[in-house]
């Protein structure tokens, strides 16, 4: 191999001839003091809270104390490289990370810099690190279902798209298990995802991207880590880097973004760290006054975004933003209901924005110059799963009881479960999710309606069963049937279930049609009634999918068709 | 003079108001001035008084006697009573700083401004006098020129006046080209390196 020494200067002559710099005038500091991540910096008295500084050595920092004569900044990166004396420059900006579809399937730091020895990622798209949740008027309610393809969770705890579902438990109880599965089960959607791993090993990290990879999830998923020997800062701002980067999906494009931080817990510990190294005072187990800002600000910026419709004229194209194109209504907003734009531009908003338009636009003399338009950038959603590590299974603690009051429920995992070998080990008692009832879909719905009482039930009855008294044939047939959706609730782990499976397996359950097999056969006969669903009657998943509904002739269906494959099972077996 | 510690700056600014106000009353800002230059410098040369000064093993009492027998009669009384003031709180580690408060506080309330400028040659004598009169322009105030010649700037100027700096030296537009070229040179190879090797 030879290179061609003309081509390589012909590209540098060109690139100094392009060259040209301004007068460089920036207001700099000193540094008075530098350690464990923080620096304290005499001068730059025009310094922003959370703006970027630049060291001498490269190092990037983040102001986050202003002082009467110095400012108190975080180090993001190598701060062993920086002496007292070095140079501080401010950069006027705030912290910001690239962002855009050329990340996905990348692993990146928490600034947006790969880790996965891929190259550079080239992408024109910035995010600030911090950005402020939208209000009221851009949202709307949790109304659509996101699956994680875990039965336990999709038929007693539904999660909605927007929709903040805590995941916490001791360590080593399939925390990061479950939320990986939610991962791996938006395969073939329309959903891009984002996992945030902080403070954990650096071999963790590299096989869960393996696991993603080997599952084909990379196509979809961003991988941010700041790892354990990851410096404080870099921990810190991880999961708001993760948030910006699904942000730009959400806004920019309209799309749905899981988000998983695991895990918060490490998050506060670094907050703490830094929070103590600059001085301030501890309050709680020694964490700052504004811990719980810290999660309650992150967790905030996951939201449903309204959908928004404009009467726009017929040429325009379908991915076009451009507001101004709405045609406006001539009484604004004293038109009659049926047709009542939402807002001063002239938009029609969720939840019957279309409807209105529609109903408007059939009224206009000249509606074939028209067409209802849905701006593409709108209706994008942010789900976050944020993991938190209890000690003990101790919730009370401060940083799970914040966390519990700022989601929207909480998948709670029980070590003891797990060593039973229910797996995944989630307490369905205490386990909820507050608003994803109503994202559900109708057919879980249904199937699923009685399963937690059920279940409920079930507990206090097998404490009582223990105790070995007679029991009567009614709590005999309870004891049965709760053991055996117990068993049906279990699961391998990279196994997700499409929706549709888990309405037939959880039907079968519910209806009986376990009751007279052995605990111990409840799995291997559900594999193969699903199996023989999907051979056989691919006309009832085609049903469900369309009618997202379980109608009174469908179930008979179902059934004869479970009653049938068992019999069928049996003459076999015989 | 050496350098002061900047984190003192701000302790010994306190003192520094109060005792320029008192100057000020009485006329004699600049006469305070010098005896404080004076002092510094003298405390730079007899390390045995600053740590005499500085140590918490000396009592207060027999320090404001050493006070008064070095400086009574000798400097102006206003010197000697603050430096009484400054020995019974304790803060007479801190003189050099609040000596240089001093004097950056004088200079600001006059409407001057400190300019440290670095060349790589010596600055001629016309264009010193038009970067006085742009510094002049730029900060509102009447900068006095601290020259300082360093090669490593190789050429242009680079100026640094109250927290801001205005560099154009040849020395940083090379780093930034080599930034520049650095980063070209990463997006050549990402993209592949056929169209610069032959077989």
């Amino acid at each position: 191999m030879k290179f061609k020494v003309d081509e390589i200067a012909s590209v540098i002559t060109e690139e100094i001839r392009r060259y040209r710099t301004d007068i460089d005038l920036s207001e700099v500091g000193k540094v008075l003091e530098v350690g464990d991540g923080i620096a304290r910096i005499y001068g730059l008295t025009g310094a922003m809270a959370g703006e970027r500084l630049e060291f001498q050595n490269g190092a990037f920092g983040q102001v986050f104390n202003l002082e009467e004569d110095s400012v108190g900044a975080v180090v993001l990166g190598d701060y062993l490289g920086i002496r007292e004396g070095d140079e501080v420059r401010r950069t006027g900006e705030l912290l910001s990370v690239p962002c855009g579809p050329a990340l996905i399937g990348r692993v990146v730091d928490p600034l947006g810099r790969p880790l996965d020895g891929k190259g550079v990622i080239e992408t024109p798209h910035r995010r600030p690190l911090e950005f402020k949740a939208p209000g009221i008027a851009e949202r709307q309610p949790v109304n659509e279902p996101l699956q994680t393809g875990v039965k336990a969770v999709d038929a007693m705890i539904p999660i909605g798209r927007g929709q903040r579902e805590l995941i916490i438990g001791d360590r080593k109880t399939g925390k990061t298990a479950v939320a990986l599965d939610a991962i791996l089960n938006q395969k073939g959607g329309d959903v891009i995802c984002v996992y945030v791993a902080i403070g954990q090993k650096e071999s963790t990290v590299v096989g869960l991207v393996d696991k993603l990879r080997e599952n084909g999830a990379l196509d979809y998923t961003i991988v941010i880590s700041a790892s354990a020997a990851d410096p404080s800062p870099l921990q810190y701002i991880a999961p708001y880097a993760g948030a910006a980067m699904a942000e730009y999906f959400m806004y920019a494009q309209g799309r749905a973004t899981l988000v998983v931080y695991d895990d918060l817990s490490k998050q506060a510990q670094s907050y703490r760290q830094l929070s103590l190294l600059l001085r301030r005072p501890p309050g709680r187990e020694a964490y700052p006054g504004d811990v719980f800002y810290l999660h309650s600000r992150l967790l905030e910026r996951s939201v449903k975004l309204r959908e928004e419709f404009g009467i726009v004229p017929k040429d325009t194209p379908a991915d076009s933003i451009d507001r101004s194109l709405a045609v406006k209504h001539p009484q604004g907003l004293e038109a009659p209901a049926e047709q009542r734009p939402d807002d001063v531009y002239g938009l029609f908003h969720r939840p019957h924005g279309k409807e209105k338009a529609e109903a408007w636009l059939a009224t206009l003399s000249d509606k074939d110059k028209y067409r209802v338009h849905r701006f593409p950038d709108t209706g994008g959603s942010m789900t976050a799963l944020p993991i938190i590590e209890t000690l003990e299974g101790e919730v009370s603690a401060y940083i799970p009881t914040n966390v519990i009051s700022i989601t929207d429920g909480q998948i709670y995992l029980e070590q003891d479960l797990f060593f039973a070998g229910v797996r995944p080990a989630i307490n369905v008692g205490i386990s909820v999710s507050r608003v994803g009832g109503n994202a559900q879909r109708k057919s879980m719905k249904r199937v699923a309606g009685t399963l937690r009482l059920d279940l409920a039930a079930f507990r206090d009855l097998e404490a009582f069963a223990q105790l070995g008294t007679e029991l009567d044939p009614a709590t005999q047939r309870q004891l049965d049937r709760g053991q055996r959706m117990v068993e049906l609730l279990k699961q391998p782990q990279y196994r997700p279930y499409n929706v549709n499976e888990q309405v037939i397996s959880i039907f079968a359950g519910a209806n009986g049609f376990l009751d007279d097999l052995p605990v111990g056969e409840v799995l291997k006969f559900e594999g193969a009634l699903l199996q023989h669903v999907a051979n056989e009657h691919p006309e009832i998943y085609e049903e469900l999918d369309r009618t997202r509904d379980l109608s009174k002739e469908l179930a008979e269906k179902i059934r004869t068709v479970i009653r049938d494959f068992k019999t069928h099972a049996r003459a076999q077996a015989a | 003079m050496k350098s002061v510690d900047d984190r003192n700056l701000g302790l010994g600014r306190l003192y520094a108001q109060a005792l320029l106000d008192l100057a000020d009353e009485q006329g004699n800002a600049d006469e305070l001035l010098e005896e404080l230059t004076e002092l510094a410098r003298y405390l730079e040369s007899h390390p045995d008084l600053v740590e005499l000064f500085g140590s918490p093993l000396v009592e207060a009492d027999t320090r404001a006697a050493t006070i008064e027998k070095l400086f009574r009669g000798r400097a102006s009384d206003l010197l000697v009573d603050a430096l009484q003031v400054i020995n019974r709180k304790g803060r007479l580690g801190s003189l050099r700083a609040i000596a240089e408060a001093y004097r950056q506080e004088l200079r600001d309330r006059r409407g001057q401004v400190d300019v440290l400028i670095r060349t790589a040659v010596p600055l001629t004598g016309g264009l010193r006098a038009r970067l006085s009169d742009s510094l002049a322009q730029f900060t509102g105030r009447t900068p006095t020129l601290i020259e300082k010649v360093d090669p490593s700037v190789i050429g242009g100027l680079v100026v640094e006046v109250a927290g801001t700096k205005i560099d154009t030296s040849v020395a940083s537009r090379l780093k930034s080209l080599g930034a520049a070229l650095e980063r070209r040179a990463s997006e050549e190879i990402h993209r592949g390196t056929a169209a610069y090797t032959s077989e």
